[in-house]
């Protein structure tokens, strides 16, 4: 997706309506979208791009207009964006910047559904949004668990699903699908890696 | 040492906060969860879940299979509802792919998956009511669940992870034992809803151990991000079935049951209408059951959706699951994220315990109708 992001293609003076992205997903300006107008109207540049994929509203916004878009979007906004469904994270290594927060909203009594996107830096942290939603509280634990990102105003930032003492973030792309060496599984599982030199051979020396 | 009972006396009847631990292995907890209670008398005045002793990385794995292999591992997700699953996964990648189904596919789909549903719930109606202490509904509520179990076994090979369908549509199509059974099933199953109602409804006990129990308002459940028939008891109409449609769901007439209090009582009558509704949609699905291919014409052999990204919500028996499928183009996910409804719902239990007894939260967790096996993927 690096050169073909729609969201990249959002900055050049010359849009084309509909563009297909490699591979052929449609993906279109959202150009005549009230909430998008409205968003652009309020925040000006911090709204980066705004485009329909697969039919969906997608918005990327600047990181540090992120929670006050969120707040709009919840109580100021007509359509009303009550439901946090979702908050989680993409990793990019190879992108600046390199994690991608995913945020998906949706309306209980419009049932219009947005995706809003923010770019965030590795070791940066966002704000949290639990003052918005509560459901967000779980939400953010497991994204920090899974990623790393802090939430700053977050109540409770711990790891969710992994114990307490674990290291690294397993979401990230560095790190490993296989087995590597932990000392929170050495210390409490008492189990470790084999050594380069392991007999699989089965005989046993008498 | 006559000196001594005043000051024993009096370490009696001290207030102190207690902390209790409940779980991982608690059979109530419905699989390993681990609740730390922190009670006052028998009151609780605080909790903390502890989950993720079922985490086994799905995401991570997703990563690194291709998009048929997947496919499996939402089977375990939610292990009871294992056809919502398989669902909401294969019409991400489609949608993402812009593959169109035949309608004969469409239509196994609806069946499979509201029988699904049905199985369910029954399996939570049984599990709940033994929590509370009715022992008789969990036999009935079995016996019928064996029956959609057989269906699953004759149409898929397998009685729980069934692993229904491919990216495309379905493997199998159905036999005509499948339909005879399927009405069969239908024609038994509401007469049976009316006697577990029987059981339960009015049961002295069971209103004194369901109704003002955790109760949730509307505002709060959305709050908290609950969906499903957790919402829906609050007296919130939203279903995705209706509220962002997929499949073939606009096709059929059918009701979204809601409560009034949202309390324990208000989302059992809400479930026991869901059980209704989803043999209305069964049966006009099977009675318009078209004929034709189960396999969409034009699949590749080899599965690369584009470049691109969607976020597909179903509505599975626990509430809104969703999957958020980043592709880069190959063969495997660059991301792919669940969104799981009973890790989220799970999230109320502290706010709907707060307050009551420790017996309560026994019912409160079934209320809520967790699988860990979706809670820590």
């Amino acid at each position: 997706m690096t050169k073909d992001d729609p969201n990249n293609e959002a900055s050049s003076e010359s849009r084309p309506t509909a563009k297909k992205a490699k591979g052929g997903i449609d993906v279109v300006e959202a150009t005549d979208d009230r909430l998008v107008e409205r968003l652009r109207e309020r925040f000006g540049d911090a709204i980066h791009s705004a485009v329909i994929m697969v039919g969906q509203r997608v918005v990327v916004v600047a990181v540090d207009s992120l929670a006050e878009v969120l707040t709009y979007l919840k109580s100021g906004d007509e359509l009303k964006f009550d439901l946090l469904l979702d908050v989680t994270a993409v990793h990019r290594p190879a992108e600046t910047p390199p994690f991608e927060l995913v945020y998906q909203l949706c309306s209980t009594s419009t049932l219009e559904r947005v995706r809003i996107k923010s770019g965030i830096e590795d070791g940066a942290s966002a704000q949290s949004v639990t003052g918005i939603w509560r459901t967000a509280n779980w939400l953010e634990r497991e994204c920090f668990d899974m990623f790393g990102i802090v939430f700053e105003g977050h109540p409770d930032l711990r790891r969710i699903l992994l114990p307490e003492g674990w290291e690294g973030h397993p979401l990230r792309k560095e790190y490993p699908v296989e087995f590597r060496e932990n000392r929170w599984v050495a210390d409490t599982l008492n189990i470790h890696a084999l050594p380069d030199d392991a007999d699989f051979s089965g005989k046993v020396e008498i | 040492m006559a000196s001594d009972t005043p000051s024993a006396a009096a370490h009696v009847f001290e207030q102190t906060e207690m902390l209790l631990n409940m779980g991982p292995q608690h059979p109530s907890t419905h699989g390993v969860l681990r609740v730390l209670l922190k009670l006052d008398g028998e009151t609780v005045v605080d909790l903390d879940c502890d989950i993720g002793y079922l985490h086994r990385g799905v995401e991570k794995i997703c990563e690194h299979d291709t998009y048929p292999m997947i496919t499996p591992y939402f089977d375990r997700l939610d292990y009871v509802a294992a056809v919502n699953g398989d669902l909401v996964y294969v019409e991400a990648v489609e949608r993402l792919m812009g593959v169109e189904l035949p309608r004969r596919a469409e239509y196994l789909r609806v069946i499979l998956a509201e029988l699904q549903r049905i199985a369910s719930h029954l399996l939570w109606l049984a599990t709940h009511a033994l929590d509370i202490g009715a022992a008789t509904i969990f036999l009935y509520a079995f016996r019928e669940r064996e029956e959609i179990l057989k269906i699953f076994e004759n149409f898929t090979g397998a009685r729980l992870t069934a692993h229904a369908f491919r990216i495309g549509g379905l493997q199998w199509d159905a036999n005509p034992e499948f339909v005879r059974d399927v009405l069969a099933f239908l024609d038994i199953l509401p007469g049976r809803i009316d006697e577990y109602e029987t059981i339960l409804s009015e049961n002295r006990i069971w209103l004194a151990r369901t109704v003002g129990i955790g109760v949730l308002t509307a505002a709060d459940a959305i709050d908290t991000g609950l969906t499903g028939p957790v919402l829906r008891g609050s007296g919130v109409a939203y279903d995705v079935r209706r509220a962002a449609p997929y499949s073939v769901y606009p096709e059929f007439d059918f009701e979204i049951p809601t409560g009034d209090t949202g309390d324990t009582y208000d989302r059992y009558l809400v479930r026991m209408q869901e059980l209704r509704q989803s043999v209305r949609i069964v049966r006009q699905a099977i009675e318009g059951l078209p004929e034709g291919s189960v396999m969409a014409a034009r699949v590749p052999r080899v599965i690369k959706p584009p470049a691109g990204e969607v976020f597909h919500t179903n509505e599975s028996p626990k509430g809104e699951i969703g999957v958020y499928l980043v592709s880069d183009g190959t063969n495997t996910p660059y991301r792919l994220r669940v969104r799981p409804p009973c890790f989220v719902n799970l999230q109320a239990l502290k706010q709907l315990a707060v307050g009551h007894l420790v017996a309560d939260v026994v019912a409160l967790i079934g209320t809520i109708d967790i699988v860990l096996g979706e809670v820590d993927r």
